[in-house]
């Protein structure tokens, strides 16, 4: 089974700065201490990757950048309730991936939004495309169809499938059992094939 | 094992997330079965397109988060000291007026005797003499009609 580290761990200090290489529990640490240089290091290290994740549910980059800065600024405002003994990666991802959700519910109640991107809007109406394997834009095709898949399938299915963590590390951000997760991966599989190829056979009609 | 069982597992199988236990019985199922053979190698095209986004979406290269935020972190982090701050705040205030309403209770709540009677009745206790000045009318009166109501359950008797 494939296993993606999502943080580094190591305690070794570098004598220039020396929270470049410690570890994010000591990092945490430093930030309780009131050390906001430390907490800036813990947003280098990850924001590449809260970014990414969050791109992969909302198609806006600045957006996705905005929703990135608010889940680090509650990650700051809520380390107090941070418990030290587990890792601070996949706590930092259900926030961001929480609050990814709650955006997009929000925007879908209140009608102004369509998922994954702005333009979306116009192009979910609209008849698939004549092959989707041969679409210019494989990246819309896919969330057309990812769209179309219940949320908690969804979810999994990108962390998993476009963002490579591991089935336990989806577990710990989305604090679910790693048996629910494995379930709902094989339901969102299998959801997305039968709905890509409906939407090929439509094309091909 | 079903098909339908087997599938569910043919989904794990196609990302390397199925547990070692299972893989053996799936594969043997899928050497054996035609139609989930089929379904397998479906599900690997789908998900190879999954993949090929993984990988194409992978390196999303912009400027750091950390310069527009700092200054708000540093606010942040001002306000959480200044939080501590006003709960000391706070907690000498409530002190201060504890302390207060004990010093005022003192000038008008019960007093010991100071003088040798105290060694005789230690646990005898009396109100200020201010306080007394106060109550003694309202104890005559008191007195005083106690006297009256008696007189005349006297007289009618």
């Amino acid at each position: 089974m494939t296993e993606t580290r999502m943080s580094t761990d190591s305690d070794e200090l570098d004598i220039d700065n020396p929270l470049d290489g410690a570890g994010d529990a000591r990092l945490v640490e430093e930030v309780r201490r009131g050390n906001t240089n430390a907490f800036g290091e813990l947003v280098k290290r990850y924001e590449a990757r809260v970014i990414r994740v969050i791109r992969r549910f909302i198609n806006d980059p600045e957006q996705a950048r905005d929703l990135a800065q608010e889940a680090f600024m509650r990650a700051f405002r809520r380390l107090d309730q941070f418990d030290p003994s587990r890792r601070f990666g996949p706590w930092l991802f259900r926030i961001s991936v929480n609050l990814t959700l709650d955006f997009l519910r929000k925007k879908k109640r209140s009608g102004r939004w369509s998922l994954f991107s702005e333009s979306s809007a116009e192009r979910l109406p609209d008849p698939p495309s004549e092959d989707p394997r041969v679409h210019a834009d494989l990246s819309q095709e896919i969330h057309a169809v990812l769209d179309q898949i219940p949320e908690k399938y969804r979810t999994v299915l990108v962390l998993r499938d476009l963002e490579n963590f591991s089935t336990s590390e989806i577990a710990a951000i989305t604090d679910r059992k790693e048996a629910t997760i494995r379930w709902r991966l094989a339901e969102a599989r299998q959801r997305f094939k039968e709905i890509w190829e409906k939407r090929l056979a439509q094309a091909e009609e | 094992m079903h098909c339908a069982q087997a599938r569910n597992l043919i989904a794990l199988l196609i990302g390397d997330d199925l547990a070692d236990t299972d893989r053996p019985e799936v594969e043997r199922h899928l050497s054996q079965c035609s139609s989930c053979h089929s379904y397998h190698a479906d599900l690997v095209g789908t998900h190879s397109q999954l993949q090929e986004l993984s990988l194409k979406d992978s390196g999303v290269a912009s400027p750091s988060l950390w310069p527009e935020m700092e200054p708000a972190v540093r606010l942040a982090n001002a306000g959480r000291g200044g939080r501590q701050f006003n709960g000391w705040v706070a907690g000498l205030a409530i002190a201060a007026t504890v302390m207060a309403m004990f010093a005022i209770a003192g000038d008008f709540g019960p007093v010991r005797y100071q003088d040798e009677r105290s060694d005789i009745a230690p646990n005898m206790i009396s109100w200020p003499a201010q306080a007394i000045e106060k109550q003694q009318p309202a104890a005559a009166k008191s007195t005083d009609e106690e006297n009256t109501r008696r007189f005349n359950f006297d007289k009618l008797q």
